[in-house]
Order: structure tokens, then C-alpha cells, then sequence
């Protein structure tokens, strides 16, 4: 384990790709669905049913159901081994629930591809946050002013990871985007995989993007 | 510093949500006070359209079924109540299109089918929602709703300033 804090650009893992059902199997999947209480409604005909593995879950799979019969397509995450399906609702409750079944595995390769699965799929009181790897892949980064963006790639401080082994925590240090602003901050993963801040300062205000960094298409239109 | 965002707070949800039957009913309420709305409150009511909220980590709509309509936030970051009637809005219209017979071509049909009509149904759906934000947002008692704002919010910015100036036109 590294103590010292490393730059962890370059060691992301790619995320694996998504591995579509056929159409029985995909069945299969909303049968299961369809059979909870309050369960979103997808249609059979229209729906498609993909899975991909997760580098820090045994069991569980992030699923996604794409509903191609609407404009936009509508889609929706769970997470499953198969038989439970827990959606994902923009809250942490999904993620520490499945955390917690599956004893999530945490280590210096894995913690970055989670907090990106989890800054994507859960939303602050403030919104959306994005952890920023390089500043000039930045989604919507050319949505800013000529004198905003050159702020951000002067604000940014590269991604640090390392593991604490008196606390049992990864520390993950960096740049990130929530509420309008670029904070740098320390974020600790427990090994339950729960997170907590620290260390913030405040770098920039005024950064208002026209859409969700995670979103494919404009907010709900 | 005063402006900095509550990053120690990213997870605590500060916001008490009304129940969802209350936001459904208490969005119908306002959707009437405007002509347009009313025709879609109307339209829910006699044709018994089943309104849910779920909960999804973005803000969006969805018709599963011609009398099904879902809308969605985040739990942690819910829309504005003056998002949430335009939301809803949008997809009314999107549920009265297709228990009128207007539908999405089949997934199989030709491209220029589906831009034809699909493109279509969007033009209208969002010129509807310009047509209630516009009409919601000229009653002083929704003054603080600030629909017009909202709408560009929801990306609608072009579309709200060409449906201004045609109804300038129009006037």
C-alpha cells in the first residue's frame, strides 16, 4: 500500500462495458422487477436490459434498463446479484445498503472508479459533484468563459490517493466541482464505503454549467 | 467563506418533502389557475391518469403507458416546486399526444419517420410548457415561482425566446 500519496492519473481502470441481455434473460429481469411494490413501469417490447460488473462488488451488477420507446430514452440503474434489485435514486442509501451485503472491496486501484459510481449516481443538497481528473476533459468545460476555464486548469489540483492504515481509510485528494464551485478537498473512504470530507478550500465561484455533468441530454425537457 | 458550497453536507438531506400525493394535487392546483394547465388538469381527471413520483438520481419524466406518467428527482436535491409543475406539464401534454392517437413510430420504423414525428411531438410538448410557464408566470400570486427562470433552467432558453417572439407576432 502507498502511504504517500501518489498521483493517480494515470491509474484509473477502465470501466468495463456493458453486457446486453437477450431476450428472454431480459424478460426475465423485469418479471422480477415488476413483481415489487411501487416498481417502475417497462415495457417488455421496448425495453433493453444491460449489465456491467463493478471492480469493487463480488455480487452485485449495475444494471440498466434503457426504455427505447421514449424521447429521450428513458432509462433507469439497480443494483443486483440477480434475484434483489435496489434502484438507484440519486441518495447514498442504495450504494451503502449493497456496500454493506456484498462487503464492498476497496483498494488504491478500485476507490476512484467507486467515488466516480457514486458521484454519479448520488446527488448533494447542492446538486451534482464531479471529481475532476484533467481539467481540459472537463465535460461542458467550454460552456465557460475564456477567462473562467483558464481559472480552472490554473485552480486544479491533481488527484492523490492513499491509504491510511491507522484509520482504515482511503484518501483520496483533489479537485472537485459541487454547488457552482471548485473545491479542493480530502475525501476519506471508510472501508464500508462511506465517505466523509476534508481539508476543503474554496478555489472558484461562479462555475454554472448549462446541464448535469453526468447528464446525456439537457435536464428534463 | 460565505459562498462556499456545503461539501460536509453533501449527504444530509436538510429538505422535508411534502407527501407525494400532497406535491401531485398541490402542482394540479396550479397547473389550473392557468387556461392551458387547466385542460391538462381536465384531462388527467376524466381520463383517470395515474400520476407517480419516483425517485432517480436527475430530474426526469417518463410515459411508460398512454395513462401512466412518472416524474423524478433526487430525494437529496429535489426540483422546485415551480420545475416540478412544469414538469409535470410536460408530460401530461406528452400523455394526451398519445392517448390521442399521436405515438412514437415503432423502433423498427424508417429515421425520417421518427424525426418527422418525434420531433414534432417535443416541438409541441415544449411549446406547451412555454405556453404555461408563460401564462403561470403573469399571475402576481406565483410572482416568487419565477417559471420563466425555471424554464430556461430546464435548457428551454431558445425555445422559450422563440415562442415569445412569435407570440409577439402573433399579438
Amino acid at each position: 500500500m502507498n502511504n504517500q500519496g501518489t498521483p493517480a492519473t494515470t491509474r484509473f481502470s477502465m470501466q468495463p462495458s456493458w453486457t446486453r441481455l437477450n431476450r428472454e434473460q431480459s424478460h426475465q429481469v423485469l418479471d422480477k422487477l415488476s413483481g415489487h411494490k411501487d416498481a417502475v413501469v417497462f415495457s417488455k417490447e421496448a425495453t433493453e436490459v444491460s449489465w456491467r460488473s463493478l471492480p469493487f462488488y463480488n455480487n452485485y451488477r449495475l444494471y440498466r434498463l434503457i426504455n427505447y420507446a421514449t424521447m429521450p430514452t428513458f432509462s433507469m440503474m439497480y443494483l443486483s446479484n440477480g434475484d434483489e434489485f435496489l434502484s438507484i435514486d440519486g441518495t447514498a442509501n442504495p450504494i451503502y445498503t449493497i456496500n454493506e451485503k456484498d462487503g464492498i472491496r476497496l483498494n488504491e486501484m478500485n476507490v476512484i472508479p467507486y467515488l466516480d459510481f457514486f458521484f454519479t449516481n448520488v446527488q448533494g443538497s447542492e446538486g451534482d459533484i464531479f471529481l475532476i481528473k484533467d481539467p481540459r476533459k472537463m465535460p461542458m468545460l467550454d460552456s465557460l468563459s475564456e477567462g473562467q476555464q483558464q481559472s480552472v486548469i490554473s485552480s486544479f489540483k491533481p488527484l492523490k490517493v492513499s491509504y491510511d492504515a491507522t484509520q482504515h481509510v482511503h484518501r483520496v485528494s483533489g479537485t472537485i466541482y459541487y454547488g457552482g464551485g471548485l473545491i479542493s478537498a480530502t475525501i476519506l473512504v471508510s472501508a464500508e464505503g462511506k465517505l466523509a470530507f476534508q481539508e476543503q478550500n474554496l478555489l472558484l465561484t461562479g462555475i454554472h454549467f448549462p446541464y448535469s455533468p453526468y447528464s446525456q441530454h439537457w435536464l428534463e425537457g | 467563506m460565505s459562498n462556499a458550497p456545503r461539501l460536509q453536507d453533501f449527504l444530509t438531506n436538510t429538505q422535508t418533502l411534502p407527501p407525494d400525493d400532497v406535491m401531485i394535487e398541490k402542482a394540479l392546483d396550479i397547473l389550473n389557475h392557468s387556461a392551458h394547465g387547466q385542460q391538462l388538469a381536465d384531462f388527467v381527471s376524466v381520463n383517470q391518469i395515474s400520476i407517480r413520483i419516483m425517485a432517480t438520481p436527475q430530474p426526469t419524466t417518463y410515459l411508460p403507458e398512454g395513462k401512466l406518467v412518472y416524474i423524478g428527482f433526487s430525494r437529496n436535491h429535489p426540483v422546485s416546486p415551480a420545475r416540478f409543475v412544469l414538469m409535470m406539464a410536460g408530460i401530461l401534454r406528452e400523455a394526451q399526444q398519445e392517448l390521442a392517437g399521436i405515438k412514437h413510430p415503432h423502433l423498427h420504423a424508417p429515421m425520417q419517420e421518427h424525426m418527422k414525428v418525434s420531433m414534432a411531438k417535443h416541438e409541441d410538448k415544449v411549446w406547451y410548457m412555454c405556453t404555461v410557464a408563460c401564462e403561470l408566470n403573469d399571475m402576481e400570486v406565483f410572482g416568487e415561482y419565477k417559471f420563466l427562470d425555471e424554464l430556461k433552467k430546464m435548457g428551454h432558453e431558445e425555445s422559450l425566446a422563440l415562442y415569445l417572439k412569435q407570440e409577439r407576432k402573433n399579438a
